[in-house]
């Protein structure tokens, strides 16, 4: 069927105005990642070309930064997912005032600026907040690297559990819930006609508010700045020092071209092996 | 006569009718004498102080200043003109010497030989650009250093070996490289033989103190520093005298800005000052640059940030005394860098900090 006249044009707006917002952008990035810095100068030097800025990250210490950003972010993601999950389920399968109060909770959530989160965790936890006397009556010691990635594994669940939760509403809410049910009366106990139904049927649900939150949680810049104390460092805040305190864009823009190829490579993978699972089983 | 309302005439009346009713009010008037420059510096005291000298130039010539600040270090303002340049956004920007190399760098500075008051500002203290014509308006001289708040640790501190004592874990709040671009390094490095020019017994004593697990918080602005000194979190640092100063309204603080036969623990000394970019309103901001020079400003605005004032007849405030010299100590604690070595090498350093040092303070 030939599409109508009228889709062809709203498609090639739509085309523009992606190219326009993100393919440029983008390409001009991985492009200043292969030009020469010069120190003391701003930005790459035009007409020059090298692979220095990639070789840098070959170091054994980059890929820690690279490791660490995602797994930090995949612990923050995980154990927010564990969290949502039920949010969405009461939401989902209750009527009456607190639904409202839960959904507006989430919503507000998201309204709130994530510095304005990431300061209230550090004033809670941070040197002036209550998590040091607890740390140094428990032996930790307070400005040790366990207890800081803790931190900011804290920061990262107040950014993806509202999103992921919000993502999981709409999934349990069309599963239904007579089939459950149907499963108790045949005589499954409840919790494994809980797993076994509703969330089997939810797989696909989980992975998109999986995806979402470890997109958000991977991307995130303010929370490891402010709760990582300056050595729990993601990719993001590598690209800062480097587009911000030495002006060295090529630098940063290798740093972000590895990241946006291993997070697209992730993310691809990721899908396509739960496609394969849910598709083989 | 005919009489016909087009767009273009009903714009034109409506214009004119505005006019006329502001007119009476004043209001004309005193908008169009008010012009608008854009400036930036940094946050607090620095805001402040400006703050009050703008409110002092307007009963000479009424102007408005559109304030944006500086998030952390200074530099971070440099790809922020490059990406509209030759667009100019700013006017004026309050900052040092290492922004201001790679500002005449880029040719981005008005020179400045023909302000007035600079004269009364020893030439030692100007930044000139690559034909030698002055591009800077200093304002006040800082003074940046080891120091830490005495109560929090339980034997002096007299060296930077001290610092490797096990009873100090998680105490010391050491500086991202690109903070105070590398100063403290370049003190770690005069302490074992080195400087800006060979840094190397720094990243080696560096290696020393990441293992030894006493680094609490890497810090890459004044702020952070404040807070976390303040709150008692960690107990030595390196900053500024404003730093200090402020730290100590929380606790004893023990400056080592002048510590007899250490080589490293000195103090940095530098200006920091207005610059003014090439742009349409360049001659309105030099001549706000130039009123900021004047002796009795310049010694008001120096008090504000705790820091030295730049014109010879201005008199530095004495609570803040103790956190610079006597003319006599300048040669043997003070220590000028050579920024132009270290804005060429802190690229280099940072990623070395990255590569070597932050691993070993995470293992630590």
């Amino acid at each position: 069927m030939k599409p109508p006249r009228g889709a062809l044009l709203l498609l090639g707006v739509v085309l523009v105005v992606f190219a326009a917002l993100y393919v440029l952008p983008i390409s001009m990035t991985v492009r200043e990642s292969f030009r020469v810095f010069q120190p003391a100068r701003v930005g790459g030097l035009a007409g020059t070309w090298t692979l220095a800025n990639y070789a840098v990250l070959l170091q054994p210490a980059y890929l820690d930064y690279f490791l660490d950003t995602f797994r930090i972010s995949f612990i923050a993601t995980l154990v927010g997912l564990v969290l949502a999950y039920p949010i969405a389920f009461y939401v989902a399968r209750h009527r009456g005032i607190l639904r409202t109060a839960w959904i507006a909770l989430l919503v507000t959530m998201l309204f709130l600026g994530t510095l304005v989160r990431a300061y209230s965790i550090a004033l809670t936890l941070g040197p002036a907040g209550f998590l040091i006397p607890i740390a140094r009556f428990l032996g930790l010691p307070p400005n040790g690297l366990t207890l800081t990635e803790m931190v900011v594994i804290f920061g990262l669940l107040h950014m993806v559990v509202p999103m992921m939760a919000l993502t999981l509403i709409g999934t349990i809410g069309n599963i239904n819930p007579r089939l459950e049910q149907a499963a108790q009366s045949l005589g499954a106990p409840r919790w494994r006609a809980f797993l076994d139904i509703t969330v089997a049927l939810s797989t696909r649900g989980l992975l998109s508010g999986f995806l979402l939150g470890y997109a958000l949680a991977i991307s995130s810049f303010v929370i490891p700045l402010v709760l990582g104390r300056g050595f729990v460092l993601f990719a993001t805040n590598l690209i800062y020092v480097r587009f911000q305190d030495t002006a060295n864009y090529p630098g940063g823009a290798a740093i972000a071209t590895v990241m946006l190829v291993l997070s697209f490579g992730i993310v691809y993978g990721l899908t396509h092996l739960v496609r394969r699972r849910l598709e083989t089983t | 006569m005919l009489h016909t309302m087009n767009r273009r005439r009903l714009l034109q009346a409506s214009a004119l009718g505005t006019a006329g009713l502001l007119m009476p009010m004043g209001l004309s008037g005193s908008a169009a004498a008010a012009e608008t420059l854009t400036a930036v510096t940094w946050g607090g005291p620095w805001h402040d102080g400006a703050k009050v000298q703008v409110q002092k130039f307007n009963a000479i010539k009424p102007i408005s200043i559109v304030w944006e600040l500086h998030q952390g270090g200074a530099i971070k303002i440099l790809p922020k003109i490059k990406s509209t340049w030759p667009e100019v956004k700013y006017d004026l920007v309050n900052a040092w010497a290492p922004v201001w190399l790679s500002m005449i760098e880029e040719g981005w500075l008005e020179p400045l030989d023909d302000l007035p008051n600079l004269k009364q500002v020893p030439e030692k203290f100007w930044t000139r650009d690559k034909s030698g014509r002055p591009v800077t308006a200093p304002t006040d001289l800082a003074n940046v250093f080891w120091g830490y708040r005495s109560d929090l640790v339980k034997k002096p501190i007299k060296s930077f070996r001290d610092m490797l004592d096990p009873s100090l874990k998680g105490m010391i709040m050491l500086r991202s490289p690109a903070s105070y671009t590398g100063l403290h390094m370049v003190a770690m490095a005069l302490e074992f033989g080195g400087s800006e020019r060979n840094i190397e017994p720094a990243f080696d004593f560096l290696k020393e103190l990441a293992k030894s697990g006493n680094i609490g918080r890497i810090a890459s602005g004044d702020v952070e520093h404040i807070n976390s000194a303040t709150t008692g979190e960690t107990a030595i640092g390196f900053g500024a005298s404003t730093v200090w100063q402020k730290i100590a309204q929380a606790g004893p603080v023990e400056p080592l800005h002048k510590v007899a036969g250490s080589k490293g623990l000195k103090g940095f000394m530098y200006t920091q000052g207005w610059s003014i970019l090439k742009g349409p309103k360049s001659a309105l901001a030099k001549e706000f640059a130039n009123f900021t020079l004047g002796a009795e400003q310049n010694a008001a605005y120096a008090a504000t940030i705790a820091g030295g004032p730049t014109n010879v007849n201005a008199q530095p405030a004495p609570e803040i005394a103790r956190f610079f010299y006597r003319p006599e100590e300048v040669d043997q604690f003070a220590y000028i860098a050579d920024f132009a070595v270290i804005t060429a090498e802190l690229d280099k350093w940072s990623q070395r900090f990255e590569a070597e040092i932050l691993p070993l303070i995470r293992r630590g």
